[in-house]
């Protein structure tokens, strides 16, 4: 019996599967008048405003099928304005980045804080995300009571306000984060990062400000005394260690993506060091997972040395948080 | 200013090999989709040919062995992570029920129907309470009977809501987590979640290597 058929070829007038972009018979793309409008919206913007530009390549991307040059020429597009928009065009280097930290000086960092500070507020203006996260605040409040609770419930909100803000830089439109207790939270994608490397830098965006969110418990507990901010602390090292994991969607898993073979290979006997120094169980999770990953055939030619930095300093980082002393959850 | 790109016809560094999805041999003179997935159709045969209503009680069968390895492989992995980690990951029950529901759905050639459902919750819900079992078998000594290890079992298969009588507040959040797990399992298996549609007509690969760019 043939199914109902949901697209025809505009050339060749046969019927297609709906999953296809391009007919199999002719070649003929399906979305062909999407396309051409997105690419002439896209070239009428790129002179002035490089951002409708970079967002109109974003929406062609998914019409094009893989293996041909017109998706080879959109990502390289996209890739171009990218680098316009972020307003440097110089490759990633730690000498670099110490440089600039060095020369805004520590009022400059602190007003650097101070304006992600504001930009976390702009999360609890959507009512989908506020309501959800009292749901969850109230459920965790009856199990560990409210001190953790508002500390467990603001450093998963700061862990995925990392993931906003990377999205907002590269243009591509997301949900707010919404709370699931027992879960955490998560943040929907509206449109998939054009490339492995725009996956990484959103995927591992949020344990990048998770951990900036667990050192200032873990500060707060060594000036203070306080053990609730140590509890807090840990629990936040340990839930962004977990989300290092390199599997499936999970943050470690998007940031593997961007990284080759012999990075993986290297990120793993980084973890492999870790574990020996730490005696962690979620490093020795983190290292067969990883292994499996620098196994598979999914590994792109190029590497990516910033991403395997930040996810090796990111690993480190937050295992040796992991291990801050708490006696119990002090209610 | 860069020249336009030519969005006519798809232009292919190499020979587009559309393959079959499930047996990944080329695709002939015609294809169909499989909720997204491009088959052949001796595979979409022998797909309709496990959904008929003669292969009933086989179909099942093979349901319930597909089911019950990705459970077992699923709950040993679970139980390993609480181990190492001392924590019981949420996501977990997620994973095990995507799990389970997709191999029940494999199992019954994509079938799906409310046994198949039923079959994969009940075999998400063992797999998440087996994690119970090591924990109880530790607690009475080292070394444990055939006869204590099954009446582990059949507690751990209670041990969520013996955690909520004892817990309360932790226990409801325990069965909200196993909730989702099961919904997971249950979303995999509804009947007509996964249609066969086509065939679609499609030349021969000598055919298409003409159209292949430069």
């Amino acid at each position: 019996m043939q199914a109902e058929i949901a697209v025809t070829c505009p050339s060749c007038g046969i019927g297609v599967a709906p999953s296809m972009l391009s007919c199999p018979s002719c070649h003929k793309l399906i979305y062909a008048e999407a396309l051409n409008q997105l690419a002439a919206e896209a070239e009428a913007a790129v002179a002035n405003d490089p951002r409708t530009a970079l967002a109109a390549w974003r929406k062609a991307l998914p019409l094009v099928p893989g293996g041909t040059t017109q998706y080879t020429a959109v990502s390289e597009k996209i890739r171009t304005l990218q680098a316009e928009v972020d307003g440097t065009k110089e490759p990633f280097s730690l000498k670099g980045l110490l440089k600039k930290i060095g020369g805004i000086g520590p009022i400059g960092i602190v007003l650097l804080i101070l304006s992600k500070a504001k930009f976390l507020f702009l999360g609890l203006t959507k009512a989908g995300t506020f309501f959800s996260m009292i749901v969850a605040f109230g459920v965790y409040l009856t199990i560990y009571g409210w001190k953790f609770a508002a500390g467990l419930i603001i450093t998963i909100y700061i862990h995925e306000m990392g993931h906003v803000a990377a999205l907002l830089r590269f243009g591509i439109p997301a949900s707010a984060p919404m709370f699931i207790p027992g879960f955490g939270a998560y943040v929907r994608l509206h449109q998939y990062p054009a490339n492995p490397g725009e996956d990484a830098r959103v995927g591992l965006a949020g344990p990048l400000w998770g951990l900036g969110a667990t050192l200032a418990c873990a500060a707060i507990w060594y000036l203070t005394g306080s053990h609730i901010w140590a509890a807090i602390a840990q629990v936040s090292a340990f839930i962004n260690l977990f989300n290092l994991m390199p599997f499936w969607q999970l943050d470690g898993g998007r940031g593997f993506r961007a990284l080759s073979k012999m990075q993986r290979w290297i990120a793993c006997a980084a973890l492999g060091g870790l574990y020996a120094i730490t005696s962690s169980g979620l490093v020795i999770i983190l290292l067969i997972l990883g292994v499996i990953r620098a196994i598979s055939k999914d590994a792109p030619e190029e590497p990516d040395t910033p991403m395997l930095a930040l996810y090796i300093f990111l690993a480190t980082a937050l295992c040796f948080l992991t291990l801050i002393p708490v006696a119990g959850i002090p209610r | 200013m860069s020249e336009p790109i030519n969005f006519d016809r798809a232009e292919y560094v190499e020979v587009s090999s559309l393959n079959c999805k499930l047996c990944r041999q080329p695709l002939e003179n015609k294809y169909y989709d499989l909720g997204g997935a491009t088959i052949c159709a001796p595979c979409r045969d022998k797909i309709e040919q496990g959904r008929s209503a003669d292969a009933g009680s086989q179909r099942f069968l093979r349901a319930v062995g597909f089911g019950l390895a990705a459970a077992a492989v699923g709950a040993v992995i679970y139980a390993l992570i609480v181990k190492l980690t001392g924590f019981e990951f949420g996501l977990m029950a997620v994973v095990l029920g995507y799990a389970v529901g997709k191999s029940v759905s494999v199992g019954s050639y994509h079938r799906g129907g409310r046994r198949y459902q039923a079959l994969a919750m009940a075999l998400t819900y063992i797999a998440i309470c087996v994690e119970y079992v090591p924990q109880m078998l530790s607690s009475v000594g080292k070394t444990h009977s055939a006869f204590l290890i099954a009446v582990a079992f059949v507690i751990s298969l209670a041990a969520p809501f013996l955690i909520l009588v004892e817990h309360g507040g932790s226990g409801i959040l325990g069965l909200f987590i196993i909730g989702i797990g099961l919904y997971e399992a249950w979303k995999l298996n509804k009947r007509g979640a996964r249609e066969i549609a086509g065939p679609f007509p499609i030349s021969p690969p000598q055919e298409r290597s003409s159209l292949i760019a430069g």
